[in-house]
């Protein structure tokens, strides 16, 4: 398997060596600044737009499964992979919000309802590079779309983030086989370190506790 | 040392009236007329500084309390800065109101005691009542009456019943309704916080609704999660989702 994350600006870059340490030593290439070109002059917009597009920046010859990690996800478990299961037909699998979502707007109810939830993107699995870049293709593609409606439709901002745009992605790539992983992959929900050091969970996000790694 | 019966009585003298024994010079030496600050000061604590004008952070008044338009306020230690997650955001000395909640009234009801709350957080992005409110007590309702910015990065006063906060945590709790919502004129999601939580809540689907009624029109992006709470999935969302916000039901 294959570990990617994203981190552009230097907060981002710190957490990411987290995530890294957190999963030693197993390897996680992270792409920077460094590794790509500036998309939009908004730090936010353009974080997630290389977020959105990560898979084409990875080699072509790298074969296997695809893991892509947010830059602040990281892990407590010393082997994060080793109950790892995605079915053989599984293309695409992530964790999901819960809850019924009731948007303002047609586009986004009806991604929501298309897909019956809203999709996590901090801990995403790919089945393999062709089928990471097929959806990153169109998922960077749709982000830019909605970028023009930020500010213009009706409780539409930049801070809806990525999610909105996978979703809508996915509404057009029909074929994509869907899994649900369980929210143990990435319980981004917790908030206080006793909370995720007393967790059985596999893998968390925050952009606190950046020494919790010793 | 003597210590005064609860039952004894005190009269006092204006401090107009001269004290001084006219007739007896030892009368006078062995005896001192006292002024109700020097018992304050004799018995300790003394009341708390009152400014007039917007306070600034000052480093040399760490831990200390004062009083800032009828609230307690507190010059921040850097332990408390940490604890509060704001550490190289602010100074040590940053001041900040310190008072969490006023209780505004009590009434009893059957099944339990219902009590208003005044909240006053002291967090500018984040109100966590669970963190708040004394232990053993039902919240059933609470309304926001006044509410001051905690540590702001501009110092600018704010003006009663605007309220700056973008989000709003409750937590698990017992809210049965919330009302003052249409003073949620700030209400935005900042990262993965969303901008008004109250799952795990006792909201009946009238309450909801009337929340939702209640809340100005938005431009930003703004959630409010109103899952798992009675009304959840008997609600009308689009009461709120017409005014731009996202909701989040069951």
């Amino acid at each position: 398997m294959n570990l990617y994350s994203v981190a552009i600006g230097e907060q981002y870059e710190i957490e990411a060596k987290r995530l890294q340490k957190s999963m030693k030593p197993l390897n996680v290439k992270v792409f920077t600044n460094a590794d790509v070109e500036k998309k939009s002059e908004d730090n936010l917009i353009n974080g997630l737009y290389h977020k959105t597009n990560f898979a084409n920046y990875i080699d072509d010859n790298i074969k296997g499964a695809i893991v892509f990690m947010d830059a602040d996800m990281f892990t407590l478990s010393d082997e994060p992979f080793k109950d790892f299961k995605i079915k053989s037909d599984t293309d695409f699998a992530y964790v999901t919000y819960k809850g019924k979502w009731h948007l303002p707007d047609e586009i986004r109810q009806s991604a929501f309802n298309y897909h019956g939830h809203k999709i996590n993107s901090g801990f995403m699995y790919f089945k393999d590079l062709e089928t990471a870049r097929k959806i990153c293709n169109q998922w960077q593609y749709e982000y830019l779309e909605r970028e023009k409606l930020y500010d213009v439709d009706k409780g539409t901002s930049k801070y809806e983030y990525d999610e909105w745009a996978l979703m809508i992605a996915l509404q057009k790539l029909s074929e994509i086989k869907i899994e649900l992983l369980d929210k143990k992959w990435n319980n981004w929900e917790l908030n206080t370190k006793e909370e995720i050091l007393n967790s059985d969970s596999v893998f968390f996000q925050s952009h606190d506790y950046l020494d919790i790694i010793q | 040392m003597a210590i005064i019966p609860n039952n004894q009585q005190i009269r006092t003298i204006d401090a107009s009236v001269d004290m001084t024994e006219r007739g007896s010079k030892l009368i006078n030496d062995k005896s001192q007329v006292y002024t109700m600050a020097d018992f304050v000061e004799t018995i300790g604590g003394g009341a708390l500084p009152i400014l007039e004008t917007y306070p600034t952070t000052d480093a040399t008044k760490v831990g200390q309390n004062f009083i800032y338009k009828s609230l307690i306020w507190r010059y921040l230690s850097e332990s408390e800065i940490n604890a509060f997650g704001f550490s190289g955001k602010i100074d040590v000395g940053f001041p900040v109101p310190y008072q969490k909640y006023l209780f505004s009234e009590s009434v009893d009801i059957s099944g339990g005691r219902e009590i208003g709350l005044d909240i006053i957080p002291f967090c500018y992005e984040t109100l966590k009542t669970s963190t708040s409110i004394a232990s053993g007590l039902s919240i059933s309702s609470f309304n926001i009456r006044r509410l001051y910015a905690g540590p702001i990065l501009n110092l600018e006063p704010l003006t009663t019943l605007t309220i700056p906060f973008k989000v709003f945590q409750f937590g698990s709790s017992e809210i049965v309704k919330v009302i003052g919502t249409e003073n949620y004129t700030y209400l935005e999601d900042v990262g993965t916080s969303i901008s008004l939580n109250l799952s795990n809540n006792r909201l009946s689907t009238e309450n909801i609704d009337y929340l939702f009624t209640q809340l100005p029109s938005t431009t930003k992006t703004a959630t409010i999660d109103v899952s798992s709470n009675p009304g959840s999935a008997t609600c009308d969302p689009t009461i709120a989702t017409v005014k731009g916000y996202t909701v989040v039901t069951s």
